[in-house]
């Protein structure tokens, strides 16, 4: 006899044996994915036991240890300080090459902006720190300073040390030298010249590390460590301008000049004059001695004088302007500016000195600046005499003009149209009130 | 049979009436004394302008023309500075003036004491003291023409007879600065004067102002409800000054004209 499968006894029967099968493979299942599951296991447990250990090797529980450091803990030393719209914190090529030992440092009162050093004075704040400690100064680019790794020497580590000391009192005044950080490799003295501020590097953010650590460079973290993140390596020089004309003038040089697209920098910031009066008769170009203008000194049209390579000054083409002492004699700001006035020497405190006198010979080049006040290379040398000119003013009063001199206005005799024209305000005033008042 | 015939009659009472009731406002707007002109549209308003006027106390004028001082007339033709460093052509003129009505006159227009202040500059190279030519040496002279003046302003046209034009004259004093430059600084000449000074004189300007308000009727209204603004016109003028300071000084006048946009507040 058979059952119908829609019999209530039938369904009873069922539910134990899927209830008993589903247990099974529940556990042929579990059987199955048993040893992965145990690995994962082991590995989240050996994860979660090892990064506790790390965790304590920078920031250890029982350390109390800190480095503390504060916007004003940080301050570069120039000879002439840089406003805070001048990037203060950024290391430019001038910062690099005044890091000389031979020069005074800045705090002396003999030094000056040509004859003191660039050095960067840290001033940390340190707490719980002993005489087993010594704080260090790690430099990286992109590097987590505070992992051992990136602190070892040879091509593992991407941090480089610029300082380390055991401190002896909370307030201690660390001085770094800018090539130090510049060279951004230091494993022997090779980064102690001046070659390395021509590395050329543009415009590199650092993050400096200020730490204290247990038993040398690949010692531990203890407590907590300070960061410097405002400071950036910029000792790419822009490029010369091309091109460069000279105008005379009255007095002073117009000289023009053009930056090819690809040199058009944003940060250009301006460009620089330099000149340098010739002897006379040392007048060389086409122009011949006695018209140092170059190619006649032809009317209107700026005039480049292609002979003075041969001039017996200081100035010439692609030399740098911080190799010798050069004089400058104007400033054009902005990216755009492509012509400018030269018409006094530049005293070295930046006050006007000798004016551009009219007819002796001058050499004049130009370079670019950035915001940094990195200098390219000297333009072509251009050289030209500045001439009398007569202006409109000039011109107006030769043919016996009566106007000029502010106060040369003398009140016209008479001056009875200035008293009707206010006796007619009033008129009109009353004119008004009356019509008001009809 | 009554009720019905007076319902029948009822919608050819009211168009009766609407269209009495617009004629009535349309005859109405063209006689107003003191009402905007009102062009013959349909979509004109349909209340009486002056409800939506606010009071008129000023002018406003921004103006711009071409401008050549006639500083070489001071030479009779024995010299042409102005003319060799600064050559033929014209300077543009800029500035603004305003006006006070003091007094309006009812069927005529409006008068009152108005000022003025205008910019201009020219820019030349100036010529090599030899004569071989041009230097790239720039030197300048900036002019700024003041003057204050009475205004008339016959507005009865635009009013009265729906003319939208606003004939005007106004006539004063003139006082205009300058400075004559050179390489960046003030020029000094060889007797030392420097290059600054400021001439008086009288000035004359006569043209005409047309009413904006007269082509968009109802902006105008609306203009003026939330700004205050009453009018609004494109004008031209005529303007003729003698600025030397009678013959003592630099001929700083001019016969120009000047154009531009002017609002009544």
């Amino acid at each position: 006899m058979r059952r119908s499968i829609l019999a209530p006894s039938s369904w009873l029967c069922v539910f134990p044996r899927v209830a008993r099968w589903h247990a099974l493979c529940s556990k042929i299942e579990t059987m199955r994915f048993l040893p992965p599951l145990l690995a994962l296991l082991l590995a989240l447990s050996s994860l979660l036991a090892t990064a506790p250990a790390q965790a304590q090797s920078t920031t250890p529980p029982t350390s109390n240890a800190s480095v503390v450091l504060p916007v004003s803990g940080f301050i570069i030393r120039r000879g002439k300080e840089r406003t805070s719209a001048e990037f203060p914190f950024w290391l430019n090529r001038d910062d690099c090459l005044k890091d000389d030992l031979s020069l005074l440092s800045p705090d002396d009162p003999k030094a000056t902006e040509d004859n003191s050093r660039t050095v960067i004075e840290v001033t940390p704040n340190l707490k719980g720190f002993n005489s087993t400690m010594n704080l260090e100064v790690w430099v990286g680019t992109s590097a987590n300073c505070t992992e051992s790794i990136e602190r070892r020497g040879g091509t593992t580590g991407r941090c480089w040390n610029v300082y380390s000391k055991a401190p002896t009192q909370s307030g201690v005044k660390l001085s770094i030298r800018p090539r130090q950080i510049i060279a951004q490799k230091v494993e022997d003295d090779s980064w102690d010249s001046p070659a390395t501020c021509d590395l050329g590097t543009d415009r590199v953010a650092i993050t400096m590390y200020l730490m204290l650590l247990k038993g040398g460079n690949n010692g531990d973290v203890l407590g907590t460590s300070a960061t410097w993140d405002k400071t950036l390596i910029d000792i790419a020089a822009p490029q010369a301008p091309s091109d460069v004309k000279v105008s005379p003038g009255d007095g002073r040089l117009f000289p023009d000049w053009f930056v090819a697209s690809a040199n058009d920098l944003e940060d250009t910031f301006g460009f620089r004059f330099y000149c340098e009066e010739l002897g006379a008769g040392n007048a060389v170009g086409q122009g011949g001695a006695g018209n140092f203008v170059g190619q006649g000194g032809g009317a209107g049209a700026p005039t480049a004088a292609t002979g003075c390579s041969s001039a017996p000054g200081v100035l010439f083409q692609d030399m740098r302007t911080d190799a010798i002492k050069l004089r400058r004699c104007g400033f054009a700001t902005g990216r755009a500016a492509r012509s400018g006035q030269a018409a006094y020497f530049v005293n070295e405190n930046g006050s006007q000195g000798e004016p551009l006198k009219n007819d002796a010979d001058y050499a004049i080049g130009v370079t670019t600046s950035d915001l940094v006040f990195n200098e390219s290379k000297l333009s072509s040398v251009v050289c030209a005499s500045p001439k009398q000119v007569t202006t409109f003013f000039e011109a107006y009063r030769e043919a016996g003009g009566k106007g000029g001199g502010f106060c040369g206005y003398a009140p016209v005799p008479g001056s009875w149209h200035l008293l009707g024209l206010g006796l007619g305000a009033f008129g009109l005033l009353g004119l008004r009130r009356w019509r008001r008042a009809q | 049979m009554f009720g019905r015939a007076r319902l029948g009659r009822l919608p050819f009472l009211s168009l009766a009436a609407g269209c009495a009731l617009l004629c009535g406002s349309r005859v109405a707007l063209a006689h107003e004394d003191d009402g905007p002109p009102q062009p013959r549209r349909s979509r004109a308003p349909t209340r009486d302008p002056a409800e939506y006027r606010t009071d008129q106390n000023g002018a406003f004028e921004f103006r711009m023309g071409p401008y050549r001082p006639r500083i070489d007339e001071e030479f009779g033709g024995g010299a042409t500075p102005f003319n060799d460093i600064f050559g033929d052509g014209q300077g543009v003129l800029v500035g603004f003036e305003v006006d006070w009505q003091v007094l309006h006159i009812p069927h005529f227009g409006s008068l009152g004491p108005g000022v003025g202040w205008q910019f201009t500059t020219f820019t030349g190279n100036a010529p090599f003291a030899d004569g071989s030519g041009s230097s790239q040496q720039p030197t300048s002279i900036w002019v700024m023409p003041t003057y204050a003046v009475a205004v008339l302003r016959v507005d009865a046209l635009a009013r009265d007879f729906d003319i939208p034009l606003v004939p005007y004259a106004k006539v004063g004093v003139a006082y205009t600065l300058y400075e004559a430059r050179d390489a960046g600084a003030t020029s000094v000449a060889a007797d030392e004067v420097r290059g600054t000074g400021a001439e008086l004189g009288y000035q004359i300007q006569g043209g005409a102002m047309l009413h904006l308000n007269f082509f968009a009727p109802q902006a105008g209204i609306d203009m003026d409800a939330a700004t205050g603004v009453n009018n609004a016109y494109l004008f031209w003028e005529w303007m003729y000054s003698d600025v030397s300071s009678f013959g003592r000084g630099m001929q700083l006048g001019a016969s120009t004209w000047m154009a531009g946009v002017a609002i009544e507040f």
